[in-house]
């Protein structure tokens, strides 16, 4: 399978990236290029440009600061995430999350994780992840700066609030202090599937009892359109003991909230119903038990 | 990043759809010079232009590893970049890992241990498993299964063979 014909920009600045697409709506960024490849050679898009970031410096950084981490730039490849101590250390979620996605050759020099969210499948991983940790996207585009939390960041399948000429620029994660635990649970088909359902779960301890202080439940192809936030199972953890009964009551809501749609991932929307639940519950103890 | 550092190669550029671009790559220790079209995909560009038929093209969409060649020192599927990606990049495929008429010990074990049946999977294995050994070289079978080969298919299914050269 050939791409169709586009033309080719290679740009030294993630400002002279939005000039391009600013001037040409059907221009398109290439970051690391692996869902874009294959929605070329299907024919899915048929870009008049491929603007190629790949050469702009100082896109590819994890910077860990005391009240947040930066995940910067367009380019942080999965398999950065993937190897990064640090972050086993404070939000394992995140690498939990970047070693279940594809494989390793897809995630060594291709995927990354604002392409992922750029492109906004509905069983994307990191969506999940990042809404569990309540992380926002940094936007550039022509009149500046925009921040967006990565919840309403997408809108639906395939589309995000990004507007003409608008680019992910940044990552940023808050962290918290104190006890926080957190994980990342996906049923999948095969090794380096899409997701049929998947669940990111944060949560902070308060130190006397153990009980929750607070809590982010994202999942991930669950939603209907866009991954979204269990704010009714959240809502079941906090200020509880996470007790088993709790747990399942957290699950319990966590299913309710979900409206997942039967598709070839993974059946009938009955299923994976009943999977959110079992994942929700399997990430709460999963997390629990670090 | 290992993308950088690739000197020489034109930090900006725009070419239109119908027009080539002229890109400088060093596969297997040489340097070659090629104009390409920028839809032309390196496992194209590999097999097409520079005659690297040991890389395969099976899926065609990023799933069986078959066209997996070394990109600046880690593993990608070729069918998945494009040529202009590669400009000022080095590249390593099967062709390049026998020195002098002997076999890399790769390839020997895999030889050794009868770790193909058609064979079309193979240069895929060899070269994602060099890359696996270079960021780890003693990785245990669960690491070897469930991250560092599991992005390469065989449909005679003998992972068993597979799995074994790397014991």
């Amino acid at each position: 399978m050939y791409p169709p014909k586009f033309g080719y920009v290679r740009v030294a600045s993630l400002e002279d990236a939005v000039k391009v697409l600013e001037a040409d709506e059907n221009a398109k960024i290439l970051a690391g290029g692996q869902s874009l490849m294959p929605m070329l050679k299907l024919r899915l898009i048929r870009p008049s440009y491929l603007i190629d970031i790949n050469r702009v410096p100082n896109l590819s950084y994890i910077n860990i600061e005391g009240d947040k981490i930066r995940i910067g730039g367009a380019l942080v490849r999965h398999h950065q995430v993937e190897i990064n101590r640090e972050l086993w250390k404070i939000y394992p979620a995140l690498p939990e999350t970047a070693i279940q996605i594809g494989d390793p050759q897809i995630r060594n020099l291709g995927g990354t994780m604002a392409g992922s969210l750029a492109h906004a499948d509905p069983a994307a991983d990191w969506p999940a992840t990042l809404i569990a940790l309540r992380a926002s996207v940094r936007i550039l585009g022509p009149s500046g700066t925009r921040e967006v939390p990565v919840e309403d960041f997408i809108t639906g399948p395939f589309t995000t609030v990004l507007g003409r000429g608008e680019v992910i620029s940044e990552i940023v994660i808050p962290r918290l202090g104190g006890t926080v635990k957190s994980s990342y649970v996906k049923l999948e088909r095969k090794a380096g599937d899409f997701a049929v359902v998947g669940v990111a779960v944060m949560l902070k301890l308060s130190p006397p009892d153990g009980s929750v202080e607070d809590a982010g439940i994202g999942i991930t192809a669950a939603g209907g359109p866009r991954p979204f936030r269990a704010r009714e199972a959240e809502k079941a953890l906090i200020g509880r003991k996470p007790t088993d009964d709790v747990i399942e009551d957290a699950a319990e809501r966590a299913m309710k909230e979900s409206s997942p749609i039967s598709d070839i991932r993974g059946g009938s929307a009955e299923y994976k119903r009943a999977m959110v639940k079992v994942m929700t519950r399997r990430a709460i103890k999963n997390a629990l038990s670090r | 990043m290992r993308f950088r550092g690739d000197g020489g190669m034109a930090a900006t550029l725009k070419v239109g759809p119908e027009e080539k671009v002229r890109i400088r790559v060093k596969v297997n220790g040489v340097w070659y010079e090629r104009e390409v079209e920028p839809r032309k995909l390196l496992v194209h560009f590999l097999r097409e232009d520079l005659g690297l038929t040991s890389v395969h093209v099976g899926c065609d969409t990023g799933h069986c590893g078959a066209c997996t060649v070394i990109m600046n020192g880690v593993s990608v599927k070729s069918c998945q970049v494009l040529a202009v990606q590669a400009d000022g990049a080095e590249i390593l495929t099967l062709e390049g890992l026998a020195k002098d008429g002997k076999l890399h010990p790769i390839q020997e074990a895999f030889w050794e241990k009868h770790a193909l049946q058609c064979g079309y999977c193979t240069p895929g294995f060899i070269m994602e498993t060099y890359w696996l050994l270079s960021e780890n070289p003693n990785p245990t079978e669960e690491e070897i299964r469930r991250g560092g080969l599991s992005g390469n298919l065989c449909r005679c299914t003998g992972y068993q063979n597979i799995i074994e050269p790397l014991n």
